[in-house]
């Protein structure tokens, strides 16, 4: 309730130019958990994240309620809003190609978060970027804060993006699809990167896909999403071996045809 | 115990070339080259002439009027008996001055209302693509008379016609600009950073529309150039006691069918630079575009 840590999203609807996108969507992550939100295409997944931040377009129609610590973010000042976005609920975002800017440096992209809201100064913004992309596996973590994002590949911007979304130390990491657009060893990387920052700085992470799969490594619990409903919600490995919804039937089937691993439980 | 750092080993380290901001490469091409020489030739012209010009440009020698090429006087003298290579050098400087100050305005105002027209709420944000073109549909030249006919014409007059009318075109191009920019992934990471949008205008929007700004300035001093030209020629622009390439034009006209060379010289010098800043343009463009 209004005591509550953590995330809760209840009875979310958008409607933008008269259209229902959303329709009273549930969704909650608790302090530590990782929870994960599967649906197909136009299901409404990046909605749902853009909206607890506050980032719709400003003719969207909203409903229901968003929580973040007990306070409604659904409406809230822009004063609210700005502290919650990056300081408190980060975000990476799907496509590496388009979410850095392609004329500023890495460095200075990863700590936009960081001297937004904890006044680090230019010398020690530089000792942070460095720290890091080192801790995001970025390789010679001193020469690569000074490239432009064109001079690296895909997984290594998606890494910049998660050190970047990690710089100002949020609670709570909302990614999506941060592996879609990625080769599937590369994807593997980064969610093996995402566990161990999950562990290593405990944060809790809303995780968007649409495989199966790839949600197995990425969340233990999961919401299945279709056409703005959430239309099941129970635990990861439950959803792989009897779904019930015929859209996580069918995600699943969707997953084994593209899983190595096949349809090991 | 320490966590396992997949990927990270087995990633060779970054090739090491030197980090390139996209986009930035000197590859302006031939004409592009051409043009970056042409008004540096001009530029050059305008800094000696600050120095020196082998006479004083306005003075008039009465007995020395419409003196040949060559001798003392390298192109000759004009009506007044002032030495044209001094006229025309003189000009230079004037031409930069309104190709530069009225770039600079014309900058500025384009920057403004192509961002109040892209960035702002929705309602003001519509009014002012209509205000642009309803702006873009009055003419530079009509602008200028109007002005000078208030204010009296003068250099400050072209360089406001100048800085105001060319600024709109400015503002109608960069308003795209700023609306992709504004939709991109990169600046809702920015928002979604907790950047306000001040400094996403300035970390993000701005870089973002500079390379096009720049283009579209450069087009401009090549206008600014024909336009300062033009209006001193119908008198809307320099006074007397400016050297101009307009007025040696006007100046000169009525005595075009006996001394056609006089005639020459400033219009030559006119176009050579409005050409240079034009292919600055182009090249600049072309070397954007090849990102
Ligand atoms: N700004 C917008 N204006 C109008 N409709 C929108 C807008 N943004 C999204 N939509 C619509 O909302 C629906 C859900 O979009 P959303 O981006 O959330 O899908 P998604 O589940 O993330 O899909 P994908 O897996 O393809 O990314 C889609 O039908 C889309 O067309
Ligand atoms: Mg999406």
């Amino acid at each position: 309730m209004s005591g509550a840590t953590g995330l809760v999203v209840s009875g979310l609807t958008i409607g933008i130019n008269g259209e229902r996108l959303l329709d009273g969507v549930d969704v909650a992550v608790a302090e530590g958990q990782r929870v994960g939100l599967v649906g197909g295409s136009g299901s409404g997944k990046s909605l749902t994240l853009r909206a607890v931040l506050g980032l719709l377009p400003s003719h969207a129609a909203l409903g229901g309620s968003i929580r973040w610590d007990g306070v409604e973010l659904l409406g809230a000042p822009e004063r609210v809003l700005a502290r919650v976005r990056g300081g408190e609920i980060g975000i990476v975002l799907q496509d590496p190609a388009t979410a850095l800017d392609p004329l500023r440096r890495v460095g200075a992209q990863i700590t936009e978060g960081a001297r937004r809201h904890h006044r680090v100064g230019r010398a020690g913004a530089r000792a942070l970027a460095v720290r890091l992309a080192e801790e995001v596996g970025l390789p010679s973590p001193a020469d690569a804060v000074d490239r432009y994002p064109h001079e690296l590949s895909g997984g290594q911007r998606q890494r910049v993006q998660i050190a970047a979304a990690l710089s100002a130390e949020p609670r709570l990491l909302l990614a999506d699809e941060p592996t879609t657009a990625l080769d599937t060893v590369v994807q593997s990387q980064v969610l093996e990167l995402l566990a161990r920052l999950g562990r290593t700085r405990g944060l809790s992470t809303l995780f968007v896909t649409h495989d199966l799969a790839v949600l197995r490594r990425a969340a233990d619990s999961a919401s299945v999403l279709d056409a703005g409903r959430v239309v099941e919600h129970g635990p990861v490995e439950r959803l792989l071996t009897s779904p019930v919804s015929a859209t996580a039937r069918a995600l699943r089937d969707a997953a084994r045809l593209t899983s190595w691993d096949g349809g090991r439980p | 115990m320490s966590a396992p750092r997949l990927g990270r080993a087995r990633h060779p380290p970054l090739p090491r070339t030197a980090s390139r901001r996209p986009g930035r490469a000197a590859r302006l091409g031939v004409l592009g080259w051409t043009g970056a020489a042409l008004v540096t030739v001009v530029l050059l012209v305008a800094l000696v002439s600050l120095l020196w010009t082998p006479y004083p440009p306005q003075a008039a020698d009465p007995y020395a009027r419409w003196a040949a090429p060559g001798g003392s006087h390298l192109l000759g003298t004009d009506a007044s008996g002032r030495d044209v290579l001094s006229l025309l050098m003189a000009g230079a400087r004037t031409a930069l001055l309104v190709a530069v100050l009225g770039g600079a305005l014309a900058g500025l105002t384009g920057v403004l209302l192509g961002a109040v027209g892209a960035l702002t709420p929705h309602r003001v944000r519509t009014a002012t693509a209509v205000l642009i073109d309803v702006l873009l549909a009055f003419p530079t030249v009509l602008l200028a008379m109007l002005l000078a006919s208030v204010l009296g014409g003068s250099l400050g007059v072209v360089i406001g016609a100048v800085g105001l009318g060319f600024g709109v075109t400015i503002a109608r191009v960069l308003r795209g600009e700023f609306r992709t920019a504004a939709a991109s992934d990169y600046v809702l990471a920015a928002r979604a950073a907790g950047m306000g949008p001040v400094r996403i205008l300035r970390d993000h929007q701005l870089p973002a529309v500079s390379g096009v700004l720049i283009v579209q300035l450069s087009w401009t001093m090549a206008l600014a150039v024909l336009a300062e030209a033009g209006l001193s020629y119908l008198g809307y622009g320099a006074g007397p006691e400016v050297a101009s390439w307009g007025r040696m034009l006007a100046d000169m006209q009525s005595y075009l069918a006996v001394y056609p060379l006089t005639v020459l010289w400033p219009g030559l010098a006119v176009t050579l630079t409005g050409l240079g800043f034009t292919l600055l343009g182009d090249g600049l463009r072309d070397a954007g575009g090849r990102r």
